[in-house]
């Protein structure tokens, strides 16, 4: 009787990828300007034009970050007309994302830069900058 | 936000995260921890060092040596961030390595007796 061989089932290492995409996050909150987006983005939806009147940055300085950001997963984006819209991603498919989420809101919410920073964006909401 | 900036810059790198990974273990010490990752003793003392400034361990003496601790008291972001962190380590492969070479570490070893 002829014996078939069947080849290993390819394993993907989840787990590599688990503390590789920390590390990542990690890293994406190592910076101060990540940190007050990220802090702006958890309350509610930024289009980058709305985020450029309350960060002082350029469009490429902002859409970099954001996209370090999203690539860590801790964002989702979208389109709306001709603006692009970021909002913090709770149901990330990074599983630590909410936990650190839960984390920098805690301990960052309060702290001045960031209460700040929320007041300046209500203002820059008022405006009514968003090109639907 | 200066002091949770600090902590996530100590955390963005993999042999620290591999330190950490053995810290959550037991307390150890400089040799112990060159010895079951394989680095050099400026790596283990930069890596331990960044982590201690950044508030998350602790370090005691012990007659020659210096014995190094997760600091259970630190922060709540500290602790929050830790416990994503060991969740993540629990199946990642090295770490588990790493695991089983410092419980066969050998009490020469762990005893100082190299240095």
């Amino acid at each position: 009787m002829p014996v078939t061989v069947q080849p290993p089932p390819v394993v993907i290492p989840y787990y590599r990828v688990e503390i590789r995409d920390l590390l990542k996050a990690f890293k994406a909150l190592s910076d101060e300007t990540r940190l007050r987006m990220l802090l702006l983005l958890l309350d509610r939806d930024v289009c980058i034009c709305e985020m450029k009147e309350v960060l002082p940055l350029s469009a490429s300085q902002l859409s970099r970050n954001l996209n370090m950001l999203l690539d860590a997963g801790f964002l989702r984006r979208w389109r709306e007309g001709r603006c692009v819209v970021y909002t913090a991603d709770r149901n990330s498919a990074n599983p630590y994302c909410h936990i650190l989420l839960d984390m920098l809101a805690e301990s960052l919410g309060d702290s001045q830069t960031i209460v700040e920073d929320k007041k300046k964006l209500q203002q820059v909401l008022a405006q009514n900058l968003r090109q639907g | 936000m200066r002091d949770l900036l600090k902590v996530m810059k100590s955390l963005s790198d993999g042999t620290r995260v591999r330190i950490l990974n053995l810290l959550m273990q037991r307390e150890c010490c400089v040799c112990e921890v060159m010895e079951v990752l394989g680095i050099t003793q400026s790596t283990a003392s930069r890596g331990l060092a960044a982590l201690y400034d950044a508030g998350i361990l602790k370090r005691r003496r012990l007659g020659t040596r210096v014995l190094f601790s997760i600091d259970h008291e630190a922060a709540p972001y500290c602790q929050a961030l830790l416990h994503a962190l060991q969740k993540a380590l629990e199946r990642d492969e090295t770490c588990l390595r790493d695991r089983d070479r410092l419980q066969q570490l050998s009490p020469a070893v762990a005893d100082c007796v190299r240095h």
